[in-house]
């Protein structure tokens, strides 16, 4: 099996190792080899079998992208209802994180026009030369940025049915 | 994530997720393993051990070598 298939070993060691000082009070208890592999094994399963779940019920409905309440409904079909409280509280948490990100972006783009005025004072090719600085710091390719948008906005539309 | 939406996406290429759909199924991985865990450990502090081990999961496929599930397998194969 290829990294890309299973869950990041870090991350899976990460959770557990976490919830093992939870739960044990006297002192650090070790976990084996075969033990974290199994951990990780079962959340990769986990996964496809809930994106599976999710993907029937998202068919049913006629829709072409899975949405929060597909996933939702998924769990219960599979007999996960007990997750379905802290889910939905982490996802207000990162909505609101969402919602306070996108703030600052829509803020940064009032100020964008000021900007512009400066760079036409300077000569075109400067402009030019810092526009694609600009790009490949981010590791971006214009090209693919079009995509990219084209797609998260479809799954806005989705969201709001 | 990414790594969720990579293993998402073996399954079906074409399939499409929304971004807190991809951030529900990432915590909802969350919690399985750690209920796994939780179950594992109650399993490891009945037998007094300080390692959890690969024994203390109920929940999984006993280990087997893999010369002796594919003699299983060959001599199923044969019998069919």
């Amino acid at each position: 099996m290829s990294e890309a298939e299973e869950l990041p070993r870090s991350i899976v060691r990460r959770v557990v190792k976490d919830k093992l000082s939870r739960c044990s009070e006297d002192g650090e208890i070790s976990v084996s080899k075969d033990a974290l592999l199994a951990f990780s094994e079962s959340g990769r399963i986990f996964i496809h079998y809930l994106s599976a779940t999710a993907n029937d019920i998202c068919k049913e409905s006629k829709r072409q992208i899975i949405n929060v309440e597909d996933v939702f409904k998924a769990l219960e079909e599979t007999e996960f209802p007990e997750f379905l409280r802290p889910l939905k509280a982490s996802l207000e948490e990162f909505r609101k994180k969402n919602a306070g990100k996108k703030a600052a972006v829509s803020k940064g783009k009032d100020d964008e026009p000021r900007k512009k005025r400066k760079l036409e004072g300077e000569s075109p090719d400067k402009g030019e030369g810092s526009d694609k600085a600009e790009l490949s710091d981010k590791g971006e390719d214009p090209d693919k940025g079009e995509s990219d948008k084209g797609e998260s906005g479809d799954e806005t539309n989705d969201l709001k049915e | 994530m990414s790594h969720i939406r990579t293993i998402i996406k073996l399954e079906d290429p074409d399939l499409r997720v929304s971004k807190d759909a991809l951030m529900a199924v990432n915590t909802a991985a969350e919690t399985f393993v750690e209920q796994f865990v939780q179950e594992a450990y109650t399993c490891c502090a009945e037998d007094r051990k300080k390692c959890l081990s690969y024994d203390h999961l109920d929940f999984v496929p006993e280990r087997v070598k893999a010369e002796d599930a594919l003699r299983e397998r060959s001599a199923a194969g044969k019998g069919g």
